[in-house]
């Protein structure tokens, strides 16, 4: 068998594990089902109640859904690189074939899964309930594209926090999102933050990201050029980062099976 | 976030399923070590709620899902009930007759005696002595044990460890075990319980075993070729 296919089949591999814990732990399934659903409903039926604009709805749904595709493609590869870890096991990064590439796009993969389930309770609630329809297609799966890709680089930042601080690193995880999920301006444009704070916003991918699902309402206008420019460069710094906390962890002898 | 708890909540199918997409192997090799281990009726059994005894014959199945040319098992038996532990040994024989080298540790010397071509035995992180069952007897110079069971007092230790022909004495509340050179030392060990008026209930020969062997090596500083 060559590396490559031995590759793939981890890969496959960390992405059945992901989708199994889904279905045999109830924290796990209302992650993908209860939870989003909670925020979803509360913030349209909310919406709803003080304007008949269906832009307004459409942002909701959008964003939302723009967030929890963030959300999932960042934590499934940290969800199965802790279970690993705190289970002790030997596909550890340090003595096993594993590399830490492989649980990212295993993450990946099995959060598109969950994100089609998401995807369905939002879009279907949103049509059947609210009478919000997504009119731009094509631009608007280019904007969940994007959130993904903006997914994927928290993803292997988070890897990199993992590996350094081990089971502390979950406060680190959970903060990152929601600190960029205010400066995004998911539900609202950035321009309503003072000046420092808008050029700051500026500098994220997930800004454009959202950009983009906004503009498909109308409601944003996005620059395709800042999105693959910061994108590119968040990229190699999530890269080099998680490179160098490997490496560090290693040395340090953070990677070995600990109780 | 309880995350450590979540593969355990997997069923033995599906765990093994992943360890065998880890290491690149076919499907078919799940219900392969399922069969070798034993566990085969608890293929949809959640790991979880097993016994230590199953979980042990679990880890085995996961051990050896990759086919290695290499196992280490340490203290594989430890904590089983009597059935368990059977089972384990001879899973292990059965991986060792299949051409898998294993490296076992163990405290059960019997279990050492039962399974391993080659032991080596460790006091104080050195190996003291290492070959076959039969070398590591034939190193003491011992043909016999004696088994002497009663309330003996703990200074009888020390006398009987002066008695000519004693090489070793291991002692506690009931029994006390000594190995000596040969028959002949029968005689001056009987005296000395004599002397020392010990209340003793029973009295027998028996053959020198390898706990004999580590007991003897490892009270007296004793290594290879010392004697």
């Amino acid at each position: 068998m060559s590396e490559v296919t031995r590759s793939l089949k981890r890969i496959l591999a960390h992405a059945y594990h992901i989708l199994v814990s889904a279905r045999r732990d109830l924290f796990r399934l209302f992650d993908v089902t209860l939870w989003p659903l909670v925020l979803f409903l509360s913030m349209t039926l909310f919406a709803g109640s003080f304007t008949a604009e269906p832009r307004v709805i459409g942002v909701i749904v959008l964003g939302a859904l723009g967030w929890r595709i963030i959300y999932h493609f960042q934590m499934e590869a940290v969800q199965l690189y802790m279970d690993n870890y705190w289970m002790g096991m030997i596909e550890h990064v340090m003595i096993s074939p594993v590399r830490w590439w492989e649980f990212i796009l295993g993450g990946a993969i099995s959060a598109v899964g969950k994100i089609a389930v998401i995807a369905l309770l939002f879009l279907g609630l949103g049509h059947y309930v609210f009478h919000f329809t997504v009119h731009a297609w094509g631009a608007t799966l280019i904007g969940f594209l994007a959130c993904a890709a903006c997914g994927l680089i928290l993803s292997v930042f988070s890897l990199g926090v993992a590996f350094l601080k081990r089971g502390d690193a979950f406060a680190f995880i959970f903060a990152f999102p929601d600190a960029i999920a205010v400066l995004s301006g998911v539900f609202y444009p950035v321009s309503v933050f003072p000046a420092p704070v808008r050029m700051l916003a500026e500098t994220l991918p997930t800004t454009h990201a959202f950009n983009l699902l906004k503009a498909t309402l109308g409601m944003a206008e996005w620059n395709p050029w800042r999105f693959f420019a910061t994108l590119a460069v968040w990229s190699l710094l999530a890269v080099g980062f998680t490179g160098w906390a490997l490496d560090k962890a290693r040395r340090a002898g953070k990677l070995v099976k600990m109780k | 976030m309880g995350f450590s708890w979540v593969l355990k909540k997997f069923t033995t199918w599906e765990l093994l399923s992943y360890y065998a997409l880890l290491y690149g192997m076919p499907r078919s090799r799940v219900e392969e070590v399922m069969a070798l281990a034993g566990i085969t009726e608890k293929r949809d059994a959640q790991v979880s709620l097993f016994s230590s005894g199953w979980r042990q014959r679990f880890f085995i199945a996961k051990g050896i899902i990759n086919r290695p040319k290499v196992l280490f098992m340490d203290e594989p038996t430890v904590g089983l009930d009597v059935d368990a532990a059977h089972a384990v040994r001879d899973i292990i024989r059965e991986l060792n007759r299949g051409g898998c080298t294993i490296l076992l540790t163990t405290h059960y010397m019997r279990e050492a005696e039962e399974l391993c071509d080659r032991i080596a035995l460790i006091s104080e992180g050195r190996i003291v002595a290492e070959g076959t069952a039969a070398e590591l007897k034939a190193q003491v110079k011992s043909d016999e044990a004696i088994l002497i069971q009663g309330q003996l007092d703990p200074s009888l230790r020390e006398r009987l460890a002066r008695v000519p022909g004693v090489l070793g004495v291991a002692q506690n509340e009931t029994s006390c075990r000594l190995l000596v050179r040969d028959h002949g030392s029968m005689r001056p060990v009987l005296a000395a319980l004599l002397e020392a008026e010990a209340l003793v209930e029973g009295i027998a020969f028996d053959e020198p075993t390898l706990e004999d062997v580590f007991l003897l090596l490892t009270q007296k500083g004793l290594e290879v070729g010392d004697e």
